[in-house]
């Protein structure tokens, strides 16, 4: 089909673009795919797991889209939802499992601590976001979000993947796509890829900016 | 602080107090509040007599208290007598807070375990005596106890709240601005990543007898690092196998971010150590920050299955010091929505239980959609299904919206009934529930009071003990119920007990509901941003789907409690879940777990 | 017959199987994933395609598109090996297997078998499930992974334990039946099925079966509460998708297999008066009419395990094991006597 004859009657295909046609309904078989069969992680955090679950139960029920075969494994699943907070003490383990996940991968972070921390953000024992590791690609707001939010979060993510092309995606490249290295549990939480950054910043120890609107 | 200040001496010692004072002499001080203060050279033996001579045979809370100003360390020992019931008995025993050192009471109640290490762990006060003394919650090589009070989180701002950057000017900057690593995070001075070698993973396999950590940090059998070769011996390497498996934090049964490390020899369970703290979100530090009502949304979050009897304690708690009693039809409200939460948790219990059974999530979604018609009716009086922060000190926050007494009582009086029977008659007789529950995981009625086990734990092990009889609170003494009580301490037996607890609920709901008054006040005085609290110190404690929940507030007469502490069922339970799990196979480690019934939010706080 | 125009049908034949087996694979996913949810008052899948009904076709999509993982402590052959070790064997039951009797196709006579004439059937059968257990057992081992090890030592274990009682419960049929050929099998069920003659023997046989092939509640080796995923737990896309594979074909083999020892094979369902008074019901009348009602057959059975997926909580693994060798097997030995002492006594 590649080589087929430009469209003739088609003045908005240019010649050059044709093949894209053809690339565009293999995207679209490929993303639908996708999208009918997100098979997320069985992985709770803390309180938005218990919506989680209440969302594969039968008033909400996750299997209309074809989402409810939660893998144990993440060898298997396609979706992590970060549901609750992330501890600095857990974040090691949430980093490993997300390497662990073969390539297309997403992430949807649940609720407002997987996003931002959220009223636990001040804790010494609490990771600011997830997003400070891993690439999130829907955030849910909500403390904890409804299972109606939920479900309009996996909307959200299906709508993405129909953006995507299979041509341009990055996990079919021939340069592997790096790992996010693990943090360390150290004297606090250790992100490896501010490595040197933290050992020069904790000789020399830098006051940050004034605030400017106290100043 | 002032908080000491505030409060005169008690005089006098009453009760069992004073027999204490004339065995014990000077070791037994009394204190400024109604318990005492005992020297710590005789604290064993003193305790050893509380529990023998007086009765008081369970541990029920370890506080450790930072008196910053009086450069002192406070553990705070509550005790109770399981069979005479009544108020805890109430006994401090003080220290320099350099050095802070007290002997442990693990060999006098061996419940006092994590809590003592939880002590150790936020406060650094070592506990004498105590096998193993390793950080709990936080992770070994943390640097710091983050519950003292001059220990200061990277994202610190000010003391207490509200932060004078919030109001009344409002000129907030975020914390990754303000911080020199523009995160959550503080390093000592001279810290390098890159040689740092972690050990929090090697102090979790101290314990495994066959196992050491090498020069690598590799986790290896110990027959494999005594060859010369740098090789295990393959013969002598057969014969002592045993398989360490993580199970956790990541696992479908753990019920969260639950950790347990089991050593197997082929199935059966050699050795068992619990590890949490994978979702501790500092509740205590935030909580010591936040003026009280600010805590009540905090406390949601809390054992996040049943937020309202959360609230509850800790409105009792607070109510205790600030000495006010909520109006009529809030108390009832307020027994109405504890014993819904119940159910509700009840019924999750068992339905998850069974899936740690293997049951293909099949009875938990039948038991989640009664519970989700029970966050229906939370959802209409507080406007969230899960996060309810509906009680207030000394009421509750709205009144019932028009309707909501019919509905719940459609509920409680036709439908849960019903389908309560239902559980029962598709789940107690089935073969293999009963093949693999009845006799696994026992812990006898002796054990579970020695390990500081509560609620249905305690009771399916023939204790009967419930916070409702025994020191009744709010209205509970005008209700007729029954204690349930199981009594071979098995997991069966934990499983039917939520079915009694569920049924001796909905007999309190149905009386409260016939009771209601029909019009009334909701909160007692005016409704008040910043409570006043007086100087003081109180714990309150309910009887939680889970067990014992309490709270020991300690106000220093200021809008922000000075000390916050939460005695979590969840977290002492499982004290007991290493002992009942040794010897049995890994498949009934699983099930003894969700027979005890854990929250994560609860355990790690 | 002419070798050429047997080759031909053979081979027609088998791309047919094959066809209708992966087709029934996918569908079969998509029946449980649909009877689960009514049980647990859901819906199901409904959204990809009419009710759903593409919904196996998207898993099929995106497993093919997906990462595989090969993890690097892992045996790299071993562990490519052992998905084809499983689903290979699931398959190739399918060759003595009949789905009907033999039709008419442009004036050749087909036999709806792939091996019509074998004489072994049964051993063929008991042989070959044999080897699916590899599959799992080198899944186990070569990830290197302790959830997985501990699945492959199970699934070896439990497969050992009930091949015995399944086996036994096949001799009692075999003592009845006087032959080892499935077809002539299923031609004796054509007054009574064996069902009936052999209850016992029927019970086990479906019992074991459910063991071998790891379905609640006897799926110890990949005890989702204890092993996270089992045997399978460090595999991904296309590999994973085999294991799957594997695992609802041999749900439909043992389907296929119970009915054709017990329900009458591809013999009509019907009662004799039905099919006397229509005749154009009975599979000797209108010989395509057998895979349908085979088919039908097999469906019926197959609710049935996904009925016991849905309902019952999973046995113990030591239980199982004593389940396995003092009750079933005792039972079984002692059913092959009496058959046997029946069938000696009517001479």
């Amino acid at each position: 089909m590649s080589q087929a004859e430009p469209f003739p009657n088609d003045p908005m295909v240019p010649p050059e673009l044709s093949s894209n046609v053809f690339i565009s309904t293999i995207d679209k078989f490929y993303n639908w795919g996708r999208k009918r069969s997100m098979w997320p992680m069985m992985f709770g955090l803390a309180c938005c797991a218990i919506e989680m679950i209440c969302v594969a139960a039968g008033r909400y029920d996750l299997a209309r889209f074809g989402a409810e075969l939660m893998r144990p494994s993440p060898r298997q699943a396609d979706l992590m939802i970060v549901s609750g907070t992330v501890t600095k003490k857990m974040v090691p383990t949430i980093v490993r499992l997300y390497n662990q996940m073969p390539e297309p991968k997403y992430v949807l972070s649940m609720g407002a601590c997987a996003t931002s921390g959220g009223p636990f953000k001040e804790g010494y024992n609490v990771v600011s976001g997830i997003d400070k590791f891993l690439p999130v690609d829907v955030y849910v707001p909500g403390c904890p979000p409804k299972p109606e939010a939920l479900l309009q979060g996996l909307l959200k993510l299906f709508e993405k993947i129909e953006k995507q092309s299979i041509r341009d995606v990055a996990w079919y490249r021939k340069t592997a796509i790096e790992a996010v290295p693990v943090p360390v549990l150290g004297p606090d939480l250790i992100d490896m890829r501010r490595a040197m950054e933290i050992r020069e910043m904790s000789q020399s120890p830098v006051e940050p900016a004034a605030d400017p609107a106290q100043a | 602080m002032a908080a000491k200040a505030a409060a005169a001496p008690v005089a006098e010692l009453t009760g069992p107090l004073a027999g204490l004072k004339e065995k014990f002499g000077e070791a037994v001080k009394p204190g400024d509040f109604e318990g005492v203060v005992i020297n710590h050279d005789r604290l064993v033996e003193v305790a050893t007599y509380i529990r023998d001579e007086l009765g008081y045979d369970y541990l029920t809370s370890v506080t450790g208290v930072d008196y910053l100003a009086q450069n002192e360390m406070e553990v705070v020992y509550h005790v109770l007598n399981t069979r005479a019931g009544g108020a805890p008995l109430v006994f401090k025993a003080r220290t320099p807070r350099e050095n802070a050192v007290v002997p442990s009471l693990i060999t006098v109640w061996p419940g006092a375990d994590f809590q003592e290490r939880e002590a150790w762990d936020l406060l650094g006060i070592k506990f004498e005596g105590h096998p193993y003394l390793k950080r709990i919650l936080m992770w070994e090589g943390f640097s710091g106890h983050p519950l003292r009070k001059d220990w200061k989180e990277a994202y610190y701002e000010q003391d207490v709240k509200p932060f004078d950057s919030r109001w009344p000017g409002g000129h907030h900057r975020r914390a990754e601005d303000r911080v020199p690593y523009a995160d959550n995070v503080n390093f000592p001075a001279d810290f390098d990543p890159t040689v740092y070698t972690a050990q929090a993973d090697a102090a979790v396999y101290e314990r495994f007898k066959n196992y050491e950590v090498d020069e690598r940090g590799q986790f290896v059998p110990k027959e494999a690092v005594k060859d010369e070769n740098g090789n295990g011996k393959f013969q002598e390497y057969l014969e002592t196998d045993e398989l360490v498996v993580n199970l956790g934090p990541q696992h479908p049964s753990t019920h969260g971010v639950f950790r347990m490390v089991v050593a197997l020899d082929g199935e059966k369970i050699m050795h068992l150590e619990p590890v949490m703290g994978y979702l501790h979100r500092n509740h205590e530090k935030i909580g010591e920050r936040n003026t009280y009502i600010q805590n009540m949304p905090f406390t949601d979050r809390l054992d996040y299955l049943s937020s309202m009897s959360n609230n509850f304690g800790y409105a009792l708690a607070v109510e205790k010091l600030m000495k006010v009693t909520p109006p009529e039809r809030a108390e009832y409200i307020r027994v109405i929505m504890a014993e819904l939460t119940r159910i509700c948790n009840h019924v999750w219990a068992i339905g998850f239980l069974l899936n740690d059974l293997g049951a293909f999530f099949t009875p938990a979604l039948y038991a989640i959609e009664e519970r989700e018609l029970i966050l229906d009716l939370f959802e209409a009086v507080s406007g969230s299904r899960m996060m309810c922060n509906y009680f207030r000190f000394g009421g509750v926050a709205r009144d019932l919206p028009v309707g909501w007494l019919e509905t719940c009582r459609e509920l409680v009086f036709n439908r849960l009934p019903k389908k309560v029977d239902e559980l029962d008659y598709f789940l107690s007789e089935n073969e293999i529930i009963r093949a693999r529950c009845e006799g696994s995981g026992v812990l006898t009625g002796d054990d579970a009071v020695k390990y500081s086990t509560a609620g249905p734990v305690l009771r399916a092990s023939g204790v009967a003990y419930d916070v409702r009889r025994a020191e009744p609170y709010s209205i509970y003494e005008r209700f007729e119920f029954d204690v349930a009580v199981r009594n071979h301490g098995d997991v069966y037996d934990r499983y039917l007990i939520r079915l009694d607890e569920v049924r001796q609920s909905l007999r309190i709901l149905q009386q409260a509901l016939n009771q209601i008054p029909e019009k009334g006040e909701i909160q007692a005085g005016k409704k008040q941003y910043s409570a006043r609290v007086p100087a003081g110190q109180a714990y309150g404690r309910v009887e939680g789907p889970k067990g014992e929940l309490g709270f020991y507030v300690v106000s220093d007469g200021t809008a922000n409690p000075y000390r916050y502490h939460i005695r979590a069922p969840s977290f002492i339970n499982l004290t007991a879940l290493g002992p009942m799990s040794v010897g049995q196979k890994i498949a009934d480690a699983v099930i003894i777990l969700g027979s005890i019934d854990i929250v994560l939010g609860e355990t790690d706080r | 017959m002419d070798v050429g125009i047997s080759i031909l049908v053979w081979l027609v034949l088998s791309i047919v199987l094959v066809f209708m087996l992966l087709t029934g694979f996918a569908y079969t996913t998509l029946l449980e994933r649909r009877v689960i949810a009514r049980f647990q008052s859901r819906v199901g899948p409904n959204r990809a395609g009419p009710q759903g009904l593409l919904q196996p076709l998207a898993d099929g999509v995106k497993l093919i598109f997906k990462e595989e993982i090969i993890p690097a402590s892992a045996d790299k052959v071993t562990f490519i090996l052992a998905p084809l070790l499983a689903v290979i064997p699931a398959i190739v039951v399918f060759a003595v297997i009949p789905f009907g009797s033999s039709i008419e196709l442009f004036g050749v006579k087909v036999p709806l078998t792939l091996a019509p004439n074998m004489n072994v059937g049964i051993l063929y059968v008991l042989a070959i499930t044999s080897v699916s257990v590899y599959g799992i057992v080198l899944a186990g081992w070569a990830s290197n992974s302790k959830y997985s090890m501990l699945g492959g030592l199970r699934s070896s274990a439990q497969m050992i334990s009930y091949e015995l009682a399944m086996g036994l419960s096949l001799v009692a049929l075999v003592v009845v039946a006087g032959t080892l050929d499935l077809n002539a099998i299923v031609e004796q069920q054509k007054q009574v099925w064996y069902f009936f003659l052999q209850p016992f023997g029927a019970i086990i046989f479906m019992i074991t079966a459910l063991a071998e092939v790891n379905r609640a509640p006897f799926d110890m080796p990949e005890a989702e509460q204890e092993l996270t995923s089992g045997y399978n737990t460090e595999y991904s896309g296309m590999k994973f998708a085999l294991f799957y594979m594997a695992e609802y074909i041999k749900m439909i083999v043992i389907s296929a297999l119970s009915v054709t020892f017990f329900f009458g094979g591809y013999r009509e369902p019907l009662p004799l008066f039905l099919t006397q008074a229509l005749p154009f019901l009975s599979v000797d009348h209108t010989p395509l009419l057998g895979p349908l009602y085979f088919g039908l057959k097999i469906i019926a059975l197959l609710i049935v395990q996904v009925w016991v997926r849905a309902t019952l909580p999973r046995f113990r693994y030591d239980r199982l094991m004593k389940f396995g060798w003092l009750v079933l097997l005792p039972i079984s030995l002692a059913w092959v006597m009496i058959t046997a002492l029946v069938v000696l006594l009517r001479g």
